[in-house]
């Protein structure tokens, strides 16, 4: 039998080669599927052999060794297949974890594994089917991958399975300890075999049982003869049955067992103890312990011993005497260290209607099931190891034994006690073993929130509507009332049971809410706008988490709107010609909530963020409803009526200013035929008595801080305009303190927000939560600084600013333009003295519209003289108010220097003039401190000296105060902040006096002239020069002229 | 296809002397490691100690106030091995 299947093998054998070769023969093929299993035997076999031939052949040396290898790849491939064909399932991929680190070594590299043997670490490195690592590759490899550099030593090669050696190297536990740890933690280097890994994560898991105190002492006994032993303290971990632990004696790799060839459980006990035991000698080593006993007889002298010994170093005693003791220390330590303990469940249940708290004891069974700590007990036999538990939960849990034997397992805790079993008792007798089954206790205290609720007999109709309220308040989603708030602020840990467990509240904040609810009790009744004020925190006694208002009132459904006001947003708005920006769109929905709700609002977008935009599509949208009236500065009237015609070109737009304005008479027919007016601050009051006769829908307020005084005049007479809905629009709400807020909240909404001294006592003082408390509601508030809105600007924005001109500016640029005029006149002129007249009247007019300081140097103040200066007050006041720093730009040195002298008057803060006079190091110096400065901060430069080279990206604004021919210079100026490392968008103001020269060069710049024209306006020649000419060119154009606007 | 395989005598291939058993593989795919959580490092590290009461030998109050004190220094030391691994639990400070 034998005989014959040795024959039927070798010709098994031949058809596998023949077939796998692809030669074989309809014979041979038929051979195969005859005994398939016998096949498939004989292949596994011959795989196995050509694989080994393999390891072999690639630890060989020689040129031919890649053929002969690939060879040989070709053989087990071709192989292999047949077993497919065989109907050999495929060879399954082997699973990866974290979808990128193979658990498993990558086939045919070579990688770091360790051993465990003999309480020692054994080092090599190899793969499957690689050539194994000699010494001093793996020496080099150790040390790549952090390994210490100390402490190894030879080892006898490993032996691996498929027969290849792998040179190897050892080290003690002792000093592999902290590098397996990291590994273990993946902190250290991920080059390394999966062994490394895992006695790196068990190596971690014995630390951590040693961390938490989980290591008792034990005495092993060695006997040494004549009625005497050996014997040795040593340590052992307790509780090492983790479900971690156990995790990781599945999880065991191959290669730590290859050379001791143990099981997984054991390998793991012994490095777990081996970890345990360095640790704890490392803290013996650190104690200072008596002199051992000369001579050891009885017990006393073995627990003595044992203290002086403690090291682990031996002594000798009596067998008998010794192995008492040894014996009666397993057993005390017995229901920590028995793999088979079993864990008492500790169970607290959530109190009934009664309040009281019930924790039972119970035991867990055969059956995985669990019984009553006292039915346990009292079924028990032999070791007892249940009420060994019972003795230590007793010990770590006293109050468990308030209940007496007759009711063992189960007693009442107050909330206190309950508190602090979840919190504290809890984890520590987790720590202990034993397995501790609490409500879940959220880790965070409750939010306290006031809800009002509100109930309307009547149609909800408005503001001064009168709503029965009711109040209560609401810890996370708990509403408590005023009786329950008393109950639980007598409790020394206050819990109530939300939706996701148990909370936690604070003391302070029951006593905020207690006094809260006495207030609203008090408060049976409120008009819609007292509703509104106690939702934004304006009035009662404010909670962390704010107040919340249901119901049916006023301002229940002017809130509820305010929320989904965001949903209607859209940037491409009927009758707006041009996109909006995320946030244009939201600002425009809010705009439209206030306009259904009859509320007035503050659109609060920081400086450069759109505002006009918005709002002309707002009145774009609404302008068949009602027309708008917008009041401006002087400065951007010229703006708003440009962006207008850009965006909103279907609107008829009036401008009602400068002398050339319609009279009262003719202003309401004016009106008539407008959609939108535009005037600015001095001609609205100026004219107020007409314009408070049309009924506005919209009243708009560019650069609001105008009336922040509430008291100024232009505050006063701005009330009496009458309109449906009121915005107030500025960069900066708060400028100087909560008092601008009120002011423009106050106007937008007369009466809404309450008395001044409330609604600052109301925000205690703090303006952020201010303007959150009003953001979406009242404000809307957007800045540059919010990432998403951030996202969506431009690098740099340009803006250009119309100023006016002051009396004293128009008569000293008339009589600077009537001299030049008289000069050119003069029939003794020649025409370089002409040509020279035109370019100093220029340069002179030039600096008349900066100031008149400017060009006439006097000692007079500088405030209250220039319309220029007045924006460029406005401009850095705003600048300042964000706390950011500003570049001012001027062509004159001289100016620029009483500028910054002005500037730092006017605002505190020092601000310095960087011009061509000033030596390199206080130039240097200069650019230095201004880089380096924080928070609001200005630098005046002159165009020449500052305006190239410089880094000044600490600013995120500039300032071109007058103009220069070549755009290419104030683009190099503004260029000074906005360049490599600004992380900003930059805003960049233009300050243009229209109608003066300051415009002609506007012209030039923007290249609609040339300069040429200025200066010969009709020839080439000077002495062609007509005067009226001259005028034409350089003088005042009063219709385009902004003039200085005093109410 | 390599030709020369077609010559290859069967005898290259010795049958007999062959293990009965297969050999383990060394380099079987293992179980993927548990999640690794940090180490805490509870605020009574002989608490577990002191559940089983003192040692049952003459003097074991003595003898147990020497362990506790093995047990304190050995988590002290097993504390800082975590450290320097960045696997000591820190203290939330939201809690």
């Amino acid at each position: 039998m034998s005989s014959a299947s040795t024959v039927d093998l070798t010709e098994l054998e031949a058809a596998i080669w023949s077939t796998a070769d692809g030669r074989g023969s309809g014979e041979d093929v038929a051979r195969l599927h005859a005994d398939e299993r016998a096949s498939l035997a004989l292949l596994d076999r011959l795989i196995a052999d050509t694989a080994k031939d393999l390891v072999s052949v690639r630890s060989l040396a020689g040129h031919e060794r890649e053929q002969v290898v690939a060879d040989l790849e070709s053989t087990v491939s071709s192989l292999k297949a047949l077993a497919s064909r065989l109907g050999r399932p495929a060879e399954p991929e082997e699973p990866s974890r974290d979808g990128a680190r193979r658990q498993a070594e990558v086939p045919g590299t070579t990688e770091l594994h360790v051993s465990w043997s003999s309480g020692r670490v054994v080092a090599w490195a190899a793969g499957r089917g690689t050539v194994p690592d000699s010494h001093d590759d793996l020496s080099n490899r150790l040390e790549t991958v952090g390994a210490p550099p100390v402490g190894w030593h030879a080892h006898p090669d490993v032996r691996l399975p498929d027969g290849v050696s792998a040179p190897a190297l050892a080290i003690s536990m002792k000093d592999a300890l902290g590098w397996l740890v990291s590994v273990g933690a993946e902190r250290g280097p991920l080059e390394v075999g999966a062994s490394v890994r895992w006695l790196g994560r068990t190596a971690g898991e014995a630390v951590r049982l040693a961390a938490s105190g989980s290591v008792v002492p034990t005495l092993r006994i060695r006997p040494s003869g004549r009625g005497h032993s050996g014997a040795q303290v040593q340590w052992r971990p307790a509780l090492a049955n983790s479900p971690t632990i156990l995790a990781l004696t599945a999880a065991m790799p191959g290669p730590v067992a290859v050379v001791d060839g143990g099981t997984a459980a054991t390998t793991v006990a012994s490095v777990i103890a081996a970890v345990v035991d360095v640790i704890t000698a490392e803290s013996v080593e650190r104690m200072e312990l008596p002199a051992p006993p000369p001579i050891v007889t009885t017990s006393s002298d073995v627990r003595d011993a044992l203290i002086a010994r403690m090291d682990g170093s031996e002594f000798q005693a009596p067998t008998a005497v010794v192995s008492a003791v040894s014996k009666s220390l397993d057993q005390w330590t017995r229901s920590v260290t028995s793999m088979s303990r079993p864990r008492l469940i500790v169970q607290l249940d959530a109190p009934g209607p009664g309040g009281v708290w019930l924790v039972t004891v119970r035991a867990p069974t055969a059956q995985d099931r669990t019984m009553p700590i006292d039915a346990a007990l009292r079924a028990e036999r032999g070791n007892r190891p249940v009420a060994a538990e019972w003795a230590r939960l007793e010990r770590a849990f006293p109050t468990i034994d308030r209940s007496g034997p007759s009711r063992r397992g189960q007693i009442a805790l107050s909330q206190d006690e309950a508190w602090e079993l979840m919190t504290v008792t809890g984890p520590a007798l987790v720590a202990m073993g034993f397995d501790v089954r609490v409500p879940m206790l959220s880790r965070r205290k409750a939010t306290p929130m006031l809800r009002l609720f509100a109930e309307s007999a009547d149609t909800v109709v408005g503001a001064h509507q009168l709503s029965n309220v009711a109040w209560s308040v609401l810890f996370d989603d708990v509403e408590l009332t005023s009786a329950e708030v008393a109950k639980l602020a007598a409790q020394a840990r206050p819990l109530v049971q939300a939706r996701n467990g148990w909370v936690e509240i604070d003391h302070a904040d029951l006593a905020a809410a207690a006094a809260a609810l006495a207030e609203g009790e008090d408060l049976g009744q409120l008009t819609g706008a007292e509703i509104l004020r106690h939702s934004i925190g304006l009035d009662g006694i404010a909670l962390r988490g704010g107040v919340e208002v249901r119901g049916r009132s006023w301002a229940t459904e002017v809130l509820a709107r305010a929320d989904g006001a965001s949903s209607s947003a859209t940037s491409r708005p009927e009758g707006f010609h041009g996109e909006l920006r995320s946030y244009q769109a939201e600002a425009l929905a809010w705009i439209g909530f206030l306009d259904a709700a009859g509320l007035g609002g503050c659109l609060a977008l920081d400086m450069g963020l759109g505002k006009t935009p918005t709002v002309l599509a707002h009145l774009a949208r609404t302008s068949a409803v009602g027309r708008a009236l917008v009041i401006a500065p002087a400065a951007v009237v010229g703006n708003w009526a440009a962006e207008a015609a850009r965006f909103a070109p279907e609107l008829r737009v009036v401008v009602h200013h400068g002398a050339s304005r319609a009279s009262a008479g003719e202003l309401v027919a004016e009106i008539d035929e407008a959609d939108v007016v535009i005037t600015t601050y001095a001609t609205a009051v100026r004219d107020i008595d007409s314009l408070a006769s049309v009924g506005w829908h919209t009243l708009v307020l560019d650069e609001a801080q105008a009336i922040k005084n509430p008291a100024s005049e232009t505050a006063q007479q701005l009330r009496r305009l009458a309109a449906e809905t009121r915005l107030a629009l500025t960069g900066t709400p708060i400028e100087n303190g909560l008092g601008d807020l009120w002011a423009i909240s106050d106007f937008v909404n007369p009466g809404l927000v309450g008395t001044r001294p409330a609604f600052i006592a109301q925000m205690s003082g703090d303006a952020e939560s201010a303007l959150r408390a009003l953001n979406g509601l009242l404000l809307f508030r957007r800045t540059k600084s919010e990432p998403e809105v951030a996202a969506e600007l431009p690098d740099k924005i340009d803006e250009l600013d119309h100023c006016t001109m002051t009396t004293e500016q128009i008569g000293l640029y008339q009589a600077v333009l009537d001299a030049l005029v008289a000069d050119v006149d003069d029939p003794d002129a020649v025409g370089a003295r002409r040509q020279g007249a035109i370019l100093a009247a220029i340069t002179a007019l030039k600096q008349i519209c900066n100031h008149p300081a400017a060009y006439r140097d006097d000692d007079r103040p500088l405030a209250g003289r220039s319309g220029k200066l007045a924006r460029l007050e406005e401009i850095v006041e705003s600048v300042f108010a964000a706390d950011e720093r500003i570049l001012v730009f001027t062509h004159f040195a001289t100016w620029g220097r009483r500028l910054a002298a002005h500037l730092t008057d006017v605002t505190g803060i020092p601000i310095s003039c960087y011009d061509g006079s000033l030596s390199r190091g206080t130039r240097d110096r200069l650019i230095t401190e201004f880089q380096a400065g924080r928070g609001a901060g200005a630098l005046v430069l002159s165009l020449k000296a500052g305006g190239t080279g410089l880094n000044l990206t600490a600013a995120n604004h500039v300032v071109l105060y007058d103009r220069w021919w070549n755009p290419a210079i104030e683009d190099q100026a503004r260029d000074r902040a906005w360049r490599i490392g600004q992380q900003r968008t930059v805003v960049s103001h233009r300050l243009v006096c229209p109608g003066t020269i300051d415009e002609r060069v506007e012209e030039v710049v923007a290249g609609k002239r040339h300069i040429a024209q200025l200066v010969l306006p009709r020839s080439s020649s000077m002495a062609d020069l007509d005067t009226d000419q001259l005028r034409f060119a350089l003088g005042l154009r009063p219709d385009e002229l902004l003039a200085e606007d005093q109410p | 296809m390599n030709q020369p395989r077609n010559t290859r005598p069967t005898s290259r291939r010795p049958q007999q002397n062959r293990r009965p058993t297969k050999p383990v593989d060394v380099w079987r795919p293992a179980d993927p490691l548990p999640d690794l959580a940090p180490i805490t490092v509870p605020d009574d590290v002989s608490a577990l100690l002191r559940t089983l009461g003192d040692p049952p030998t003459a003097g074991g109050d003595i003898l147990a106030s020497y362990f506790i004190a093995v047990v304190e220094r050995t988590a002290a030391i097993a504390a800082a091995i975590a450290l320097s691994a960045d696997l000591l639990a820190t203290v939330d400070p939201a809690v």
